[in-house]
């Protein structure tokens, strides 16, 4: 490692790295994908069909929900309940949200592996709270 | 700002003006105090020859006592040399240090990622984070 590569004395004050983040949230905010993901939410949120379907979907599934945990759900309520899971997955406005979500994952990923090899640290892991599922 | 970081994105179109904002945000970070002195610690510890032959030593027998435990046979040798080892490691100035700036690094990061998070409305390092399996 070539010491002369480092420089020591430039050290960025803490309200430089504040303004490259606030630069960094605007500039991820304004990207096609964020935008995508913020309008294909409140698409979805605004679906009256595809809110009923996830309702249904609930409702069957708070209704089996000791039976579940017991793992003792009938056949007939299984395939119910998987029947209004998939009514609900494929509303149109869900699978644009869940596209959209993918797109929006995949970019903040990769951003998140550059700025990981950039400082030598896991960038999503270490800012992880709350234990191991946090 | 000393090095500039090249950041160029190779599987998804991530934006000419969004690779450089994240490569400031990446500068700015490696010549930010917490992680000046990260990498100090960091590059002592891998030049304290004790310290890394304790690191390595403590790895291989807590891989060999985890092999031990899954065949049911424990030697009592390895897990009196294992806390040996542990009881070393803590009183190693050169692996303290680098925890303590590891841990101030990570806390700084986390107060940089908070901001991002607040101005987007949603969890950035969740959405960056690679699944770890641990779940």
């Amino acid at each position: 490692m070539d010491d002369t590569t480092r420089n020591d004395l430039e050290i960025s004050p803490r309200s430089a790295v504040m303004q490259a983040a606030k630069q960094f949230a605007e500039t991820l905010g304004d990207a096609p994908q964020f935008k995508e993901f913020e309008q294909s939410y409140f698409a979805y949120r605004h679906d009256v069909q595809a809110q009923s379907a996830i309702q249904e979907f609930q409702k069957k599934q708070a209704s089996l929900k000791a039976l579940l945990m017991l793992n003792a759900v009938s056949e007939e309520d299984q395939q119910e309940l998987q029947r209004l899971q998939e009514r609900f997955s494929q509303q149109p406005s869900v699978l644009r949200y869940a596209k959209a979500q993918d797109g929006l994952v995949a970019i903040s990923q990769e951003i998140g592996d550059l700025l990981s090899n950039a400082i030598g640290l896991d960038y999503g892991a270490s800012c992880k709270t709350g234990g191991c599922c946090g | 700002m000393g090095k500039v970081i090249e950041m160029t994105s190779s599987q998804t179109a991530i934006s000419t003006t969004l690779l450089e904002a994240s490569s400031v945000l990446a500068e700015n970070l490696v010549q930010s105090e917490p992680f000046l002195r990260f990498q100090e610690a960091d590059r002592k510890l891998h030049a304290d020859q004790e310290a890394m032959r304790l690191l390595t030593e403590f790895a291989e027998l807590q891989q060999k006592i985890r092999a031990q435990h899954n065949s049911g046979t424990t030697s009592e040798n390895d897990i009196k040399r294992l806390r040996e080892v542990q009881s070393a490691i803590g009183t190693n100035d050169g692996i303290q240090e680098h925890g303590l700036a590891q841990e101030k690094a990570i806390a700084f990061l986390r107060e940089v990622n908070q901001e991002i998070s607040q101005l987007l409305g949603i969890d950035f390092a969740s959405l960056a984070r690679r699944s770890s399996g641990c779940c």
